[in-house]
């Protein structure tokens, strides 16, 4: 009853609008309804006519003269802010101005959140450790990216991401001093193995610049695993050690191969390669020879070496950045481990075929071995063979352990600094890679490596030389 | 006073066309001073009596009748023009102003006494009439709620129809019709109360 009685109203209400009277407008109502219908269609006859008075005049040209003030002020400044152009490099000046719809801001949220989600979810699975749910996710991650890699390069690079994946893994075990599963030794390994055959069917620049990755990683690998060897219980040392042992086969065999597709490269250029450490001073060759005129003491410090094959065709062609500062790979001090130890065990341990080579190519070339001149006119560091002992064994393979201190002499000095070095001969004869590596025994005895763990006296934990980040997944 | 304009039932907002409406807002967001001025000879007094009636106070009907026009001024730039009129805005904006003046105190009062009608009309009768109709309906305005004293200034003096008064309210059509009857039903109770020359017809 009550609806009905409102839209009767409204109808009377509607109809007295129209001009009709009030009898009439209420007319076609039953009885019971027209008495009070139309009593209040009387009532609105009498709203209607109640005065309606307006503003007077002195009050309406008061407001109307402040109004027009007002808005002529409003007008300059409108001008003032065109002239400004405020959103010109401030983005959240122009968000501010905005004003967003329902849809529009509920979708940007949307895609915010799922953005973050993503991101969380994706850092996580990266970050997943061998014991966690996520790691399978990881590794069927891995499988994909291996089977969707388009080509050998791609598929290349992806093992040499994988092997570094599982390098980090050692590590993190490695700092926690948890047990490192054979398993994530041997993967590293196949990995590795996997990117050098694969780099034989690249072009030379991919190769090169891959076999530098592997060798790199293979680098710090072998530098993780002698600070592990300090500390793992004897149980598990067989399993370090011969994760070392094919580390260093490894090693070889990527420096090997590096050697030979830099050969091809550069026929006929002596080359003095040494893995790792060549490696690690070819980033600093790089910068040095960027310079139109490197200072001859620089060139010259102990620490340096002839410049590497890699640098030589970083020269010819620039060959792209790769992951070794993350590696730790073109660090001084980050090196010198490695340096020491890597290199020491391929350049004297096992003398490379490839020095002799070099010796045969330099003699051809009526060049010697001392210090050369690069092709800007500063002479090149000395090559890596004067650091070790002219061939056979080194001093510290098959030996007992020799708590050896570091002469004063190896400490690496500045090369700014007075006696720093004195000569070049005398620089090259007491070079820290040379002294370092033989005081840290680099062979590849049981006692060589775990004096070498001594010198690092953090036990097993990771390396974590000043300067040296260390190794992250996912370093790609 | 000015003489009151006698607003035909049915009128609605004062407004142009759709297509002039927006080009007026849009010289409006230029400030453009003609359109300024036509808007506020257009509206002024309308709202000042919107004001009015709502309030019960001529000083304050009167601040608001100018305070709204800046205040349109002010938030022009933020104005989309969806097919409503503009003066729908201007009662709200007096809406809100007036509801601010009461926060701050100043309560629904009657009408002031003092308020010269003889300004309004030159008809003795006429007058007598309608100075007894004034004192009832600003009395009788006092007891009503303010949805129902809205609905009755803006659809039986502004003559707006439902759908605008529901604009301005915010409110729906249906609801309109429903505050429509029941603020009618309370005004009639109050002036029959009273005994009112209304009530009497």
């Amino acid at each position: 009853m009550p609806v009905e009685f409102e839209d009767l109203l409204d109808c009377c209400l509607a109809k007295r609008a129209e001009g009709r009277s009030a009898e009439s407008s209420v007319a076609d109502v039953d009885e019971q309804a027209r008495g009070e219908l139309e009593a209040l269609v009387l009532l609105v006859d009498g709203l209607r006519e109640v005065p309606r008075p307006g503003l007077s005049a002195a009050a309406s040209a008061f407001h109307e003269r402040r109004l027009l003030t007002h808005t002529a002020r409003l007008r300059s400044q409108q001008r003032t802010v065109r002239r400004q152009t405020p959103f010109r490099g401030r983005p959240w000046v122009w968000l501010g101005s905005r004003r967003f719809g329902f849809a529009p801001a509920a979708t940007i949220l949307v895609l915010l959140v799922a953005a973050v989600l993503f991101a969380g979810a994706g850092s996580m699975v990266a970050n997943a450790r061998s014991d966690e749910t996520l790691y399978n996710v990881k590794l069927s991650w891995e499988q994909a990216r291996l089977l969707l890699s388009a080509n050998d390069a791609r598929r290349a690079r992806v093992f040499v991401d994988l092997a570094q994946n599982r390098v980090a893994e050692i590590e993190a075990l490695a700092a926690e001093g948890r047990p490192i599963p054979e398993e994530l030794l041997s993967q590293v390994r196949a990995y590795v193995d996997e990117a050098i055959n694969l780099s034989t069917s690249l072009s030379g620049r991919d190769a090169i610049s891959l076999l530098r990755a592997v060798a790199e990683l293979l680098s710090y690998e072998r530098m993780l695993l002698l600070q592990v060897l300090g500390a793992v219980p004897p149980e598990d040392l067989v399993v370090v050690e011969r994760a070392l042992e094919s580390v260093e086969a490894s090693q070889q065999a990527a420096t090997q191969a590096l050697q030979d597709r830099v050969d091809e490269q550069l026929p006929g250029t002596p080359t003095s390669f040494a893995p790792a450490h060549g490696l690690a001073e070819s980033a600093e060759s790089s910068h040095e020879s960027s310079r139109p005129e490197a200072p001859p003491e620089r060139s010259s410090s102990p620490g340096s070496v002839s410049l590497s094959p890699a640098a030589t065709v970083r020269q010819a062609a620039p060959i792209e950045p790769l992951a070794g500062p993350e590696l730790g790979g073109t660090t001084d001090q980050g090196m010198a481990h490695g340096r020491g130890i890597g290199l020491q065990s391929l350049r004297e341990g096992k003398h490379s075929p490839n020095e002799h080579k070099e010796s045969q190519r330099a003699a051809e070339h009526g060049r010697s071995t001392e210090p050369e001149m690069d092709n800007r006119g500063n002479p090149n560091k000395p090559s890596a063979q004067e650091h070790g002992p002219p061939g056979g064994k080194p001093e510290g393979v098959g030996q007992p352990p020799l708590k050896k201190e570091v002469p004063a002499s190896s400490k690496q000095p500045d090369a700014g600094e007075p006696g720093a070095g004195g000569s070049k001969a005398s620089n090259r004869s007491t070079g820290p890679s040379s002294d370092t590596s033989r005081s840290q025994g680099g062979g590849n005895s049981r006692a060589g490596r775990a004096a070498e763990g001594e010198q690092n006296p953090g036990g097993n934990k990771p390396p974590q030389a000043p300067g040296k980040p260390a190794i992250q997944p996912g370093l790609r | 006073l000015s003489q009151p304009d006698r607003a035909e039932p049915g009128n609605g907002l004062a407004r142009a066309t759709d297509k002039a409406e927006a080009e007026l807002v849009e010289r409006l967001k230029a400030c453009d001073e003609g359109a300024v001025r036509q808007v506020y000879r257009l509206h002024a007094d309308a709202i000042y009596r919107y004001a009015l009636y709502q309030s019960g106070n001529f000083s304050v009907a009167e601040d608001v009748a100018g305070e709204v026009f800046v205040r349109m001024m002010e938030s022009i730039g933020s104005y989309k023009y969806r097919g409503s009129p503009i003066s729908a805005w201007l009662y709200r904006i007096a809406r809100n102003l007036i509801i601010d003046h009461q926060r701050r105190g100043g309560r629904f009062k009657p009408l002031e006494e003092g308020y010269d009608l003889t300004l309004i009309s030159d008809n003795p009768i006429e007058l007598a009439e309608r100075q007894l109709s004034w004192a009832e309906l600003r009395e009788a305005l006092a007891e009503l709620t303010d949805d129902q004293r809205q609905v009755i200034i803006l659809k039986f003096i502004e003559n707006l129809e439902n759908r605008e008064v529901a604009e301005v309210i915010g409110k729906s059509e249906g609801s309109v019709k429903s505050l429509q009857h029941r603020a009618l039903r309370s005004l009639r109770r109050v002036l029959e109360k009273r005994g009112s020359h209304a009530s009497r017809v």
